[in-house]
């Protein structure tokens, strides 16, 4: 879909375009300049189309596979996405983006977002995946990662080891002790410290406490940050 | 012109960073693999000389155990072998058709794929450097072939880069090169590196770029016959009156950097653990754990879920009872020594009377996550569609990667994918998934890369580590401040008792790690009892 409205544009236009996504991802650091400016990057694209079904379709053409007049027709893509939804809009993702948690930011796709404009709706968003934990929900957390051992009950689980209950487990009563083992690990179990902030520890500590357990203290991130400290054993300050 | 071109080149590699290092932080569960060092396999073991009468109980029939238990018997001792599952081998394992197993939580997993089809859900590749696992290989008769992980068609695919389209590994890799190399030798013609190379070196260095970065005579990587040689052509050339051939088109540099696709190629293909050529056995990894268990099959006792390790001044008396039916009657094995290999999630968890340092080295290694999916299509769509010939796709997608199988290739009908596979808190996700959810989740974003999935999907199956009721963890995660602190104590052999195993070595999560820490292991135990008569 994307390519087909690049292909579609003016390659000055789509000059300006890549410019201003260049501009807007490069401001960090360094001294600002000229979105006219020209860089490497543009002076590329202003002599190029991209196609961005180019680099799977390469090579169907021509050989063994078409003759010299079937290649005069327009062509076809060798795979036909026609009927993927976009991620967007895909039903069969909705649970998974928020199980996934990708963060929602405006399409870099400047031709869309003004076509959402030109509509009068909202500018066009997509899901920027991550590998992390972005939540401060601390039952979501809970079911992202304590469950995979402790078991979305809270229930444990025995093998040739076994993974201890965090239901009805009156270990739980210490907040300090919940965040300590969270912060640092426990034998076997790795640690949160480089994988949950200060907020989503004291999220997901409240929800062992008071909702697997009847507990009633308030878990604050002032209670975590008490306890952070910048090495945990079992990671490398190197890495 | 040497401030158009230096100010933008440094904001673009500065953006280029950010990029990197966050598309880095993403697969950094994946790099501490690539920390792994070489193996220090030198030659086959020749133990010889064991005291009269001296026996050994070896804990876990892994490859750690199973080859301290092969070389230790040559040698001369009485060996038994107790493990907790029902199969030797321990992560050197394959899921074949009709194969089924329980993970903690109670979910079954099945393998319903079509026979002969199968799935590696723990290790699935093997470095031209872990001479350890070919030396066993070639003495029980495994037979490998080549396991491809670099495949210049498989893709590399960014959800909002390229407009969600994958775009093909040789491309970015060469247009990258001839991008970068296009700034270098502008650099080097304007004089920003003239307090670094001399002018005959300026002229090499020149020469150089222009012929790998497939530069035209002014520098520029600019779409051409040239650079289609090298990244391949849009139409191919023919024969007869088929049709001329024409070029490829060069992807823009600022798209490549933005899209942090370059991170893929120096985390996942230049890394010397994934260098070609790569091996794996004919018919799955689990043909390993195969051949050790057959070779040292009369020593192994099965279903034995160890209690109580327990030494004294004369020996080791170890305590087990049946693993399906662990509040039965206690049974008892006694030897002079111990090889444990109990993974140390579980080994943690156990009555063992070992010293206070050795207590606390044990309980320092935490065991990382991991997950993986495994998916079978009425037909190969990415051989007869795509012509990706085995190799790894990597995508920022919650899947990570897709690997195409490097064995059956033009076979007519169905193939598996390795559908996904990855670590960090995607896998902690993952792993709180139903074995069904596993499947959903590898096939719906999937098919971003591979349209036909909806199409031709037939059946799945799965593997998350943190669920294995054998190991509860993928493997030993260590850092360089564990290692100082506990690795060799550790790796020591306290008085009668010595561990074994992956977490016992520098290879971390790999089956060379495991056999190199089993032979280490009989070695330094056999010098010890013969010390001791």
């Amino acid at each position: 879909m994307d390519n087909i409205i690049m292909k579609n544009m003016a390659p000055k236009a789509l000059a300006m375009m890549l410019l201003s996504i260049v501009s807007s991802t490069a401001l960090i650091g360094c001294s600002q300049q000229d979105d006219s400016t020209e860089t490497i990057g543009s002076k590329q694209a202003a002599v190029q189309d991209v196609d961005y079904q180019a680099s799977r379709n390469n090579g169907a053409w021509g050989g063994v596979v078409m003759s010299r007049d079937e290649l005069r027709a327009p062509q076809a893509n060798i795979v036909d996405a026609s009927s993927l939804p976009a991620m967007a809009d895909d039903p069969s993702l909705v649970k998974w983006r928020e199980k996934f948690e990708g963060i929602e930011v405006e399409s870099r796709y400047e031709e869309a977002n003004a076509e959402a404009r030109s509509a009068g709706t909202n500018t066009r968003t997509v899901f920027e995946n991550t590998n992390s934990f972005v939540t401060t929900n601390g039952e979501k957390l809970y079911h992202d990662s304590c469950a995979g051992c402790h078991m979305h009950e809270g229930q444990g689980a025995q093998g040739a080891g076994y993974y201890p209950p965090l239901a009805n487990n009156s270990k739980m009563q210490s907040k300090y002790y919940v965040i300590d083992i969270l912060m640092n690990g426990f034998r076997g179990m790795p640690s949160f410290h480089s994988m949950m902030n200060d907020e989503q520890m004291a999220a997901v500590t409240q929800y062992v406490h008071s909702e697997l357990n009847n507990f009633t203290d308030t878990v604050t991130a002032a209670d975590v940050t008490q306890l952070r400290h910048d090495n945990p054993p079992g990671t490398d300050p190197s890495e | 012109m040497k401030d158009m071109l230096q100010s933008p080149t440094r904001r673009q590699l500065l953006s280029m960073i950010g990029k990197t290092a966050g598309a880095t932080a993403m697969y950094q569960a994946m790099t501490t693999l690539g920390f792994a060092s070489e193996s220090s396999f030198k030659e086959s073991m020749d133990l010889k000389g064991a005291p009269a009468g001296a026996s050994v109980v070896i804990l876990g029939a892994g490859l750690g155990g199973l080859t301290a238990a092969y070389e230790l018997r040559k040698a001369g001792y009485q060996v038994k072998v107790l493990e907790f599952q029902n199969r030797g081998g321990g992560r050197s394992w394959t899921l074949n058709s009709g194969d089924e197993y329980t993970e903690l939580g109670g979910e079954k997993v099945t393998c319903d794929f079509e026979e002969g089809n199968y799935f590696n859900g723990g290790p699935w590749r093997l470095p031209s450097h872990h001479y350890a696992v070919f030396h066993y290989c070639r003495k029980f008769g495994v037979e490998l072939q080549p396991f491809i992980q670099t495949n210049d068609r498989a893709y590399l695919h960014r959800t909002n880069h390229f407009g969600g389209v994958p775009q093909r590994l040789g491309d970015v890799k060469n247009d990258i090169q001839g991008h970068v190399s296009e700034l270098l030798s502008k650099a080097v013609n304007v004089g920003s590196l003239d307090r670094s190379v001399n002018t005959e070196d300026k002229e090499k260095l020149l020469e150089g770029l222009k012929g790998w970065g497939v530069l035209d005579n002014d520098y520029r990587y600019v779409t051409s016959h040239a650079t289609s040689k090298h990244r391949g052509y849009s139409v191919y050339p023919g024969g007869g009156l088929m049709p001329n051939s024409e070029p490829s088109s060069t992807l823009p540099m600022d798209e490549l950097l933005n899209s942090g696709m370059w991170s893929d190629i120096y985390n996942n293909y230049s890394v010397h653990v994934h260098e070609p050529t790569m091996f794996q056995p004919v018919g799955g990894m689990g043909k390993i754990g195969d051949a050790f268990t057959r070779e040292c099959r009369d020593m192994i006792e099965f279903n034995a879920k160890v209690t109580k390790i327990n030494q004294d001044d004369s020996g080791v008396t170890v305590d087990y009872v049946d693993s399906n039916n662990p509040d039965g009657e206690i049974k008892t094995v006694r030897a002079d020594w111990c090889i444990c290999t109990i993974p140390l999630t579980i080994l943690t968890q156990i009555d063992i009377n070992v010293s206070a340092p050795m207590k606390k080295a044990m309980a320092a290694v935490p065991y990382d996550t991991s997950y993986k999916v495994g998916l079978e299509f009425n037909r190969r769509f990415w051989e007869e569609d795509e012509w990706i010939y085995g190799g790894v796709t990597y995508t920022d997608m919650p899947i990570t990667q897709i690997s195409y199988p490097s064995q059956d290739m033009f076979k007519e009908g169905t193939g598996v994918l390795l559908g996904a596979y990855g670590f960090g808190a995607t896998s902690y996700k993952f792993n709180t998934l139903t074995p069904q959810e596993r499947i959903n989740v590898a096939l719906a974003y999937g098919k971003y890369i591979h349209p036909q999935y909806p199409k031709e999907f037939r059946s799945g199956t799965s593997v998350v580590w943190h669920r294995i009721p054998w190991t509860l963890g993928c493997y030993g995660i260590w850092s360089e401040s564990s290692r100082d602190q506990y690795y060799d104590t550790l790796c020591s052999i306290d008085n009668r008792i010595v561990l074994a195993g992956e977490h016992c070595s520098h290879i971390p999560a790999w089956q060379e790690g495991a056999i190199l820490s089993g032979m280490d292991t009989a070695k330094r135990l056999h010098q010890k009892a013969k010390m001791l008569g």
